[in-house]
């Protein structure tokens, strides 16, 4: 009796060694076979995505690797940086294309995916390029010079239009100079009797010209903070 | 801490302002529009990130400039700070211009050599150094529907906001 109970027990220890591992394989098989739908949906994306967008050209499925993101030709650069699908109706994939990931990472650093796309929805479609544009402009300035950023450039821009001015200011005075000095030659030669011209007398209004004109640096619209 | 008022973007932010806030030196309690449209604009956590990227001295100056830009990307919408250096850059083309045909109509005075004449004459140092001191790389902003003209040096120099 006491056998038989010994020999019962092991029969059913093994029986449980049993169960345990038909359900490992049956988990296992159940996780090879989710990956593989997986697999089969992302590819009917692809295909779908293909066939919306006709000019990209078609990649083959061997050449799908899921799991990097950076295999799908379809996605944005903003998608792709995101790892997330790329819509149909997708706001950012018209202006931040696959093919210049660094537009779209300059942007996301500096202002965000969520208030880059804010931006766009406010404004009319016809004005998004644009907008993107400058956005990406700003951001890359950002990035470059982290402190000033697109104000530095700003700056510097009208550093150059103030040199710019004083040496035009200084170049017309003498050409006035020139020509006021050969009137005064061509005066003698007629005249040849008239008194001696001082030749280094500059009139008040030469004198004008030398002070640079800031007039036009109207950035009113901008604060005063600058 | 004990009595003082949390600062702008706390408040904004609806969260408790500690003592080491990184915004509460820039963003005072008494002026409140500054942080908003520097949140709207850029995040407050990429303001944050930025801020804590830069050394202290810096700071003050990286604010002043995100507020300007912001400021600049609320009154316009679509082109924000580039509308005003598309401005500036076509300013700076005309001013070119017109100092390359001043240049141009000095060459064709007759120098007459006079005694005179001498003390007034050009010195060959005053060369115009604008017309070669362009900004190498300077994006063409008026047909910046191009994505691919972002070329710049990166700016160092002392305080703007002096």
């Amino acid at each position: 009796m006491i056998l038989y109970m010994y020999r019962r027990q092991r029969l059913e220890k093994i029986r449980k060694r049993k169960r345990k591992r038909r359900e490992k394989r049956s988990s296992a098989r159940q996780r090879s076979w989710r990956i593989l739908q997986n697999l089969h949906e992302i590819q009917l994306l692809d295909i779908q995505q293909s066939i919306e967008d006709p000019i990209q050209p078609i990649m083959s499925s061997s050449n799908s690797n899921v799991s990097s993101n950076d295999s799908n030709p379809r996605r944005c650069a903003a998608c792709r940086y995101l790892r997330r699908r790329c819509a149909g109706d997708c706001i950012l994939s018209p202006y931040f294309p696959a093919s210049n990931p660094q537009r779209f990472a300059c942007v996301h650093k500096i202002f965000g995916a969520s208030n880059v796309t804010r931006m766009l929805q406010q404004l009319p479609v016809q004005q998004r390029a644009q907008a993107a544009d400058a956005i990406s402009m700003e951001a890359y300035w950002r990035v470059q010079d982290p402190v000033y950023g697109s104000v530095g450039i700003i700056n510097l821009l009208q550093h150059e239009i103030y040199m710019n001015q004083h040496e035009l200011a200084r170049t017309q005075a003498q050409i006035a100079m020139y020509t006021a000095q050969q009137q005064h030659q061509q005066q003698q030669q007629e005249a040849p009797a008239s008194q001696p011209v001082e030749a280094s007398n500059i009139n008040p209004q030469q004198q004008d010209l030398l002070a640079p004109d800031r007039t036009f640096l109207d950035l009113s619209h901008f604060p005063d903070s600058f | 801490m004990g009595g003082s008022s949390p600062c702008a973007s706390c408040k904004l932010l609806r969260r408790r302002c500690t003592k080491d806030c990184i915004f509460a030196p820039f963003f005072p309690s008494d002026d409140p529009h500054r942080f908003a449209i520097v949140h709207k604009v850029f995040g407050a956590s990429n303001i944050s990130k930025m801020l804590q990227e830069l050394p202290v001295h810096q700071r003050e100056d990286a604010v002043r400039s995100l507020v300007y830009e912001a400021d600049a990307r609320m009154r316009d919408p679509v082109y924000g700070c580039v509308g005003a250096i598309s401005y500036l850059q076509n300013k700076v083309s005309e001013l070119q211009m017109q100092l390359a045909v001043a240049q141009a109509e000095i060459l064709c005075i007759p120098m007459q050599q006079e005694p005179s004449a001498t003390d007034q004459q050009m010195d060959p140092d005053d060369e115009p150094f604008l017309m070669q001191n362009n900004l190498n790389g300077m994006p063409q902003l008026m047909n910046y529907g191009s994505s691919s003209n972002v070329a710049q040096e990166p700016l160092k120099r002392e305080s703007l906001w002096t």
